[in-house]
C-alpha cells in the first residue's frame, strides 16, 4: 500500500519539449494545469456570451452572483488601495478551487505538487510586497522592513501559504488513498465529498483569503 | 513530491500569468462591464425616480400654494362682493328713498297744482253759472214790475226790501 501510494504520489514528466539546445520537461502537473486552464477558459467563454443589461437569463444571474460575492469579499479585504489585484484573487480562487476538485474526475490534483503551490505562494507575496510599494512608494516600503518580523515575514508568509495547501491536499489524497485501499466501495465517495469538494474549496478560500489580508496589511 | 524542475516551475508561471490574463479579458472584464451596465441602468432609473419624485413634490408644493392662493383669492373675492353688493344695496336703497320721495313730493304738488286749477275752474263756472242764472232771471223776469216796486220801497222806505208785499 505504501508503494501504491509512494506511487501516486510522484510527479511523473509526461513528455518534454526540446527547443533549440533548451529541454522542458512538462509534468503531469503541467498537464493537469492545462485541462483546468481549459476548462476555466472555455467555461468563462460560454457564461460569459449573450449577457444582457436587462432580462438576464438565470446562467447570467448565477455567473454574476458568484462574481459579484468574489469580487465584494476580496474588495472588502484588501480596501481601495488593493482593488487591481482583485481579478487576480478570483481567477487564483477558482484555479485553486477547480485544481484542488479535479481528483474526483480521476486527475491527479495539481496543487499535490509542491512546486504549483510555492509558485502560487510565490505570486502572493510578490503581489502583496507590489501591493505595499504601490501604496506607500520604494521608500516606505523599504522602512517597513526597519523592524526584524517584517523581514522574517517575507519568508514565513508564503511558506506557510505554500505548506498549508500544500500539506493538506497531500494530507486529504493520502487519506482518500488509504480509505480506498482498505474500505474499496461505499465509504470512498462520501468521504471523497469531504476531502474533494468541501476541504477543496475551503483550502483555496483560505489561502486567497489570507493573501487578500496580506495586501490589506501591506497597503494600510 | 518535493522534488522542484526549474522548467517545470517557469511553465507554472507562465500558465498561471497566461490563466489570468486571458481570464480576465474573457470572463472577468464582460461579466464587470454588464455589471456596470447594469448599476448604470439602476443608478439612472433612481435618477429618473428621484427626479420625478422631487418634480412630483415641486408639483404638489406648487398645487397646495395655488390652492391656497386660490382659496385666499376666494374669500377676498366673496368679501369684495358681499361689501360690493351691500355697498351697491345701500346705494340703490338710498337712490329707492330719494326717487320715491321725488315721486310723492311730485304727486303732491301735482296734487296740489290739480286741487287749485280744479277750484279755480269751480270757481270760473260758478262764476258764469251765476251769471248766466242771474242773465236768464233778468230775462225772464217782469224787470219793470219789480223796478217799480223797488222804487215804491226806495220811497216808502220799507227796507226790507220786500217787494211787491
Amino acid at each position: 500500500m505504501g508503494e501504491k501510494i509512494q506511487e501516486e504520489l510522484n510527479v511523473a514528466n509526461m513528455f518534454d519539449i526540446k527547443l533549440g539546445g533548451l529541454v522542458i520537461h512538462v509534468s503531469e502537473t503541467i498537464v493537469v494545469m492545462w485541462i483546468v486552464m481549459a476548462v476555466m477558459i472555455i467555461g468563462g467563454f460560454l457564461v460569459t456570451r449573450r449577457l444582457r443589461v436587462k432580462n438576464p437569463s438565470k446562467r447570467q444571474v448565477a455567473v454574476e452572483g458568484i462574481y459579484s460575492w468574489l469580487d465584494t469579499l476580496f474588495r472588502n479585504t484588501v480596501g481601495e488601495k488593493g482593488a487591481w489585484i482583485v481579478t487576480y484573487l478570483v481567477v487564483m480562487i477558482i484555479f485553486i478551487v477547480l485544481s484542488n476538485m479535479i481528483g474526483i474526475f480521476g486527475f491527479k490534483a495539481p496543487t499535490k505538487d509542491i512546486q504549483l503551490t510555492a509558485v502560487l505562494a510565490l505570486f502572493s507575496i510578490v503581489i502583496v510586497q507590489a501591493a505595499g510599494i504601490k501604496a506607500h512608494g520604494v521608500l516606505g516600503w523599504l522602512k517597513s522592513f526597519a523592524n526584524p518580523i517584517n523581514v522574517l515575514e517575507l519568508f514565513i508568509k508564503p511558506l506557510s501559504l505554500c505548506m498549508r495547501l500544500f500539506g493538506n491536499i497531500l494530507g486529504a489524497f493520502v487519506i482518500m488513498k488509504c480509505i480506498e485501499y482498505a474500505v474499496p466501495a461505499v465509504i470512498p465517495p462520501v468521504v471523497s465529498l469531504y476531502f474533494d469538494l468541501f476541504d477543496g474549496a475551503l483550502q483555496a478560500y483560505v489561502f486567497t483569503f489570507l493573501t487578500a489580508l496580506y495586501i490589506q496589511e501591506a497597503v494600510e | 513530491m518535493l522534488s522542484f524542475d526549474l522548467s517545470n516551475i517557469i511553465m507554472i508561471v507562465i500558465n498561471l500569468i497566461v490563466l489570468v490574463v486571458i481570464m480576465r479579458f474573457v470572463a472577468v472584464k464582460p461579466i464587470r462591464n454588464i455589471i456596470k451596465k447594469r448599476e448604470e441602468l439602476i443608478n439612472g432609473q433612481i435618477n429618473d425616480a428621484e427626479t420625478s419624485k422631487a418634480n412630483a413634490a415641486a408639483l404638489e408644493a406648487e398645487w397646495n400654494n395655488k390652492l391656497k392662493d386660490v382659496d385666499e383669492e376666494s374669500a377676498r373675492l366673496m368679501d369684495k362682493a358681499k361689501t360690493d353688493a351691500e355697498t351697491e344695496y345701500g346705494r340703490l336703497m338710498d337712490n329707492a328713498r330719494a326717487e320715491a320721495e321725488h315721486i310723492v313730493d311730485k304727486a303732491r304738488k301735482a296734487m296740489d297744482d290739480e286741487h287749485t286749477r280744479i277750484m279755480e275752474s269751480a270757481q270760473s263756472e260758478i262764476a258764469g253759472l251765476a251769471i248766466d242764472i242771474t242773465k236768464k232771471v233778468l230775462e225772464t223776469s217782469d224787470l219793470k214790475g219789480i223796478n217799480d216796486s223797488l222804487y215804491e220801497k226806495f220811497l216808502t222806505g220799507d227796507e226790507d226790501g220786500s217787494v211787491g208785499n
